[in-house]
């Protein structure tokens, strides 16, 4: 495992990969949404409970696994950049944070919609809901602190430290509906006792689980790709301003 | 799928809001890709040529 990842440190050796593999992620992204999309909308049944608005969830929780994926990719990175200096890890970093919070607003409105019809409301403070109002808020913040600091390798370790302080949210996130008394359910697929959910239900649910985590994987390696363009880029007009 | 019930509007909307979200920043994405490409063609290829 080491081996590839030092493989693929060479930012060039990387661009090339990805230049390679990036139209089968996309082709295998689309081709596996597809087939969620008709399991979740033409062969799972509606919720004896839920009715129809269980359809929201095939998209609801894959959104909020991949906003957790996200903050986890970003921590795994923050310590590339930190402990390891991987030549990578702070573009992952880069890349990343965007995907998560994409992710993490369709998983908050989309809940919004759910929770309107089920509960009887748009928003509770509960510590699911809010802790996951947390992560969205810190993807916001970082994103900014990209933004605001122009040296890259400076601004890489500033948010190395930032995500790895926020990767405390991400177990309150997941284990808030058992620690604490919440309006949103307990988990239903990712249990140490397997899934509750019938197997009509749960293999739509995984197949768009599969194609969100494929969408993440294919944006994030289309952004690194950019990043290392622009930042070739920022070092020919930083040769540039010292020739002149 | 049949129908979708009394709560066709927060499932349709739902499917909305992941659609416009994804493709924004799907879009974004490309966007961005084409303005750096387009930039780093702009340096003489002998500067940007790559350093294995």
């Amino acid at each position: 495992m080491s081996d590839v990842l030092y493989t693929i440190a060479n930012p060039q050796r990387f661009t090339r990969l990805a230049e390679r593999f990036l139209p089968w992620l996309t082709a295998l992204t689309i081709l596996t949404a597809l087939v969620g999309l008709y399991g979740a909308w033409f062969v799972a049944p509606p919720d004896y409970q839920q009715g129809e608005t269980i359809r929201i969830k095939y998209i609801h929780v894959p959104a909020a696994w991949m906003s957790m994926f996200g903050w986890t990719m970003m921590s795994l990175s923050a310590i590339g950049t930190l402990v390891f200096r991987h030549p990578l890890a702070d573009v992952a970093q880069k890349a990343s944070a965007p995907i998560g919070a994409a992710f993490c607003i369709i998983c908050l409105v989309t809940g919004s919609f759910w929770g309107k019809p089920m509960w009887g409301t748009w928003w509770v403070w509960d510590a699911r809901l809010t802790s996951m109002l947390v992560l969205f808020l810190m993807y916001l913040g970082v994103i900014a602190l990209w933004r605001a600091i122009e040296e890259p390798s400076v601004a890489a370790k500033a948010v190395s430290i930032v995500t790895l302080v926020g990767a405390i949210n991400l177990p309150i996130v997941k284990f808030s509906v058992d620690w604490w008394n919440t309006l949103h359910q307990p988990a239903s697929v990712l249990r140490l006792d397997g899934p509750t959910i019938h197997s009509s239900m749960l293999w739509p649910l995984l197949v768009m689980g599969v194609a969100a985590g494929l969408l993440f994987a294919t944006l994030m390696v289309l952004r690194m790709r950019t990043e290392l363009m622009e930042r070739r880029h920022r070092r020919h007009l930083v040769i540039m301003a010292r020739q002149q | 799928m049949i129908g979708l019930g009394p709560h066709a509007g927060y499932i349709i909307a739902s499917y909305a809001v992941a659609v416009v979200v994804v493709a924004g920043i799907v879009v974004q994405s490309i966007a961005a890709y084409r303005a750096a490409r387009q930039r780093l063609a702009s340096i003489p290829e002998t500067e940007s040529a790559p350093r294995d």
